[in-house]
């Protein structure tokens, strides 16, 4: 009887296993990179305005999209090979995201999938038509299986030729990028952006900043260059590198990187240990005074041997330098943001919109304009606080 | 006093809790973002003042009867036929609010977990779980409330610790900034969050020592608040008011957003929908659980096993009924406000007021 029911149960669990669409896992290509170009027929693109809601669109369907996936060969994986593996790649001409899906499955020889994708590239060409760039964000956004931690970088040129390369320490891209991502805690130039903080700031107000990419095709090298500017969902501009961890600095937002002054002749290099940011907002009539007080801390690296810094008034010397130096290479970035760009990437209209909330219903309304005519200050404090082993 | 019950303080603690936590704490935030913007966890905190108000009027309706089942509070009460309307608008209430419940959770188990099981499976098979519990007594399913409790909250806790980290807790400013008819609005809209507050009616009878109702209950709902706060403020930290609002299931999407320097977990999502599943199963057994024993009543029947078995279909019909998740939204967001203030605010109040007039009745007859 005891054995009866033990049987009954077994055979109960074969039943109970709930596995509806069994797909075995190397039936599965793993996507780990998207690239996304204009397609052919992007010219096309007013023609799509005129086609009704209730037209068959299929036959006509305008190509406004190349979409690039890379996924790891995964016959490289494995105990004795390694955990990492060169990349393969296929592309389509397709009118939406879902619809490169649709047809790079048709094209290989197993299922597509995007769950686990690492990196999103946007090709800076697509990046001029805000109305794709919204489409593709939205299925990013409305998707639940996505990785919503995945980085995304404009890219100069075709996304394809990044997918293909292949860079001097990693097999692959994906890897590659990564691990520049993840080292942007040691140093101030890269300004990693994820899909999740990206579709929150565009859900704010259409505006954002994405690190951006660039391949030098002689040496054969790609190299992280600086930031892409997002206004309104299109591209406007770029800030170089150093441009960049200025702005890093002026955010706040700087965990690590490095400043340099000249002293007398010698480059003397700060390294930045921690950033303290105080924003004061002071209304003046319909616009407003931005009050920005940075404090670094950190430490003095190389000058020269004949120089001594043991002293307290050189050591105060040198921090006037960058204090000054600072102050004005961050003003104008600011004010570059502002002035060129009309872009607020140091949050101004969230410090307002947070802390002077009767403020921010005044001028909501034409904020653009008011923040195009404030005036923006940056003043740096710094504090070198070691100077190494020697005086 | 009737001192007969076989509840302990914390059965009936853990019980209150997990019959109120359901699938309503997907969607809070964002239905909350959308009406009054930062302050939802404002508005959780007004919704707890509000239920606590509800326990008092329920301790009295229950002491002044001498701690009887609710059934035959209402029919005392009302008399024989409008106290079983009473009771039957009661237990629709509750299977509507636990069959909506059934569609959401199915669709976020498709959603993000099982892509190609077909809703009606996830449905069945839920229903046929939750039936064998409630086929045992009273006591099988709070003995159930009261290992389900730790199994909900101790990981979810760890989980709400990873969320923290690289939240920006300044997006709660500015506080009160919206209108006074947007909380209002947002406090009908979240009446779903505390929906299950009725399940008292059938606890507190079994309670073995009603001394402790006071404390126990107090505890629930104040544990309950917490966590909805908690939920809430993250939720903003994690992204923004706008984006929140604009997320049909922002809890999820905070989970998933999670990022553990050094990457040594990834994918938390797919624990944390398998703990959802504990979290609806209990609001979901315990609302059957009372239905069923309306109904019984109702219809005089022998056993809630036979009672069960009439409400099991019209949970399946009416949790496949909504054409689509929009359709599905609005039953919720229309119906079951209108729902919650008839069953748990209008028949209570008059409820009480009926037995105040009985007393004063009582009291100027004797005299």
């Amino acid at each position: 009887m005891k054995h009866k029911k033990l049987l009954i149960l077994i055979f109960m669990s074969l039943l109970l296993t709930g596995c509806w669409d069994k797909l075995e896992i190397d039936q599965r290509s793993f996507i780990s990179t998207i690239g996304i170009d204009p397609g052919k027929e992007i010219d096309k693109l007013k023609d799509l305005k005129k086609i009704k809601p209730g037209d068959p669109f299929e036959e006509r369907a305008i190509d406004e999209l190349s979409v690039t996936f890379g996924f790891p060969d995964i016959s490289q994986l494995g105990q004795q090979k390694g955990n990492s593996a060169e990349d393969k790649y296929i592309t389509t001409q397709a009118y939406s995201i879902e619809d490169g899906i649709t047809k790079s499955t048709a094209m290989s020889s197993k299922s597509i999938f995007i769950a686990d994708c690492q990196l999103l590239l946007l090709s800076s060409d697509i990046l001029q038509y805000p109305q794709v760039v919204k489409q593709i964000l939205d299925y990013f956004q409305r998707q639940p299986r996505v990785n919503k931690n995945m980085y995304i970088l404009a890219v100069d040129g075709n996304t394809e030729d990044y997918i293909k390369f292949k860079p001097y320490m990693e097999k692959n891209i994906q890897d590659y990028i990564s691990g520049v991502m993840e080292n942007s805690e040691r140093t101030a130039t890269v300004l990693p952006v994820t899909l999740n903080e990206l579709l929150i700031l565009l859900n704010e107000n259409g505006n954002a900043i994405i690190p951006r990419l660039t391949l030098d095709k002689d040496r054969n090298e790609i190299k992280l260059n600086g930031i892409a500017i997002i206004k309104k969902f299109a591209l406007v501009g770029y800030l170089t590198p150093i441009e960049t961890s200025d702005l890093e600095i002026v955010r706040g937002k700087v965990k690590s990187g490095k400043k340099v002054i000249y002293l007398e002749g010698n480059p003397v290099d700060f390294v930045i240990e921690g950033t303290k940011r105080k924003m004061n907002i002071v209304e003046k009539d319909q616009n407003f005074i931005v009050n920005i007080d940075l404090k670094l801390e950190g430490e003095i690296r190389a000058i020269s041997l004949e120089k001594n810094l043991g002293q307290i008034s050189k050591l105060k010397e040198v921090d006037d330098a960058f204090n000054n130096a600072l102050s004005i290479e961050c003003t104008k970035i600011a004010t570059m943001m502002q002035k060129n760009f009309g872009v607020d990437a140091i949050e101004i209209r969230e410090n307002i919109e947070k802390y002077h909330p009767a403020f921010w219903k005044k001028i909501s309304k034409d904020w653009e304009e008011v923040y195009k005519n404030s005036v923006i200050n940056v003043n740096v404090d710094v504090k070198a606080r070691r100077i190494g082993v020697t005086q | 006093m009737n001192n007969s019950g076989f509840i302990g303080k914390y059965g009936f603690f853990s019980s209150i809790v997990v019959a109120i936590i359901g699938v309503g704490i997907f969607s809070l935030p964002g239905e909350l973002a959308k009406s009054v913007g930062n302050d939802g966890w404002l508005v959780s905190i007004l919704d707890g003042l509000i239920c606590l108000l509800l326990l008092y009027i329920i301790y009295k309706i229950m002491s002044k009867n001498n701690y009887d089942t609710f059934y035959n509070i209402l029919i005392r009460n009302f008399g024989k036929v409008i106290g079983k309307i009473v009771a039957f608008i009661f237990s629709i209430y509750l299977i509507i609010s636990i069959s909506t419940g059934m569609r959401v959770f199915s669709e976020v188990l498709k959603m993000y977990l099982l892509e190609k099981t077909p809703t009606e499976f996830i449905t069945l098979t839920m229903i046929l779980c939750g039936y064998y519990l409630i086929r045992g007594s009273l006591t099988n399913l709070v003995r159930f409330n009261e290992v389900a409790f730790w199994i909900m909250f101790i990981p979810i806790f760890i989980v709400l610790i990873f969320a923290a980290y690289d939240a920006d807790f300044s997006n709660v400013f500015p506080i009160l900034n919206s209108s006074p008819v947007n909380y209002f609005q947002a406090i009908s809209l979240s009446s779903f969050s505390f929906g299950g507050i009725g399940i008292i009616f059938l606890m507190l009878p079994a309670l073995k020592n009603k001394s402790d109702y006071k404390k126990s209950a107090i505890m629930a709902v104040t544990f309950i608040t917490i966590f909805y706060v908690v939920i809430n403020v993250l939720c903003i930290a994690s992204s923004s008011s706008p984006q929140v609002g604009k997320l049909l299931w922002p809890t999820i999407a905070m989970v998933k957003s999670i990022s553990i320097p050094g990457g040594f977990i990834e994918g938390l999502e797919g624990s944390v929908m398998a703990l959802w599943v504990i979290f609806y199963f209990t609001f979901f057994t315990n609302g059957l659980y009372f239905s069923s024993d309306l109904i019984k009543d109702i219809f005089g029947l022998e056993d809630i096993k036979i009672s069960s078995y009439l409400v099991i279909p019209f949970i399946y019909l009416i949790a496949l009924l909504p054409r689509d998740i929009g359709e599905l939204y609005g039953i919720i967001e229309g119906v079951f406000p209108i729902l919650f203030f008839t069953c748990l605010i209008f028949f209570p109040l008059i409820l009480l007021l009926i037995i105040k007039l009985k007393k004063k009745v009582a009291a100027t007859d004797e005299a």
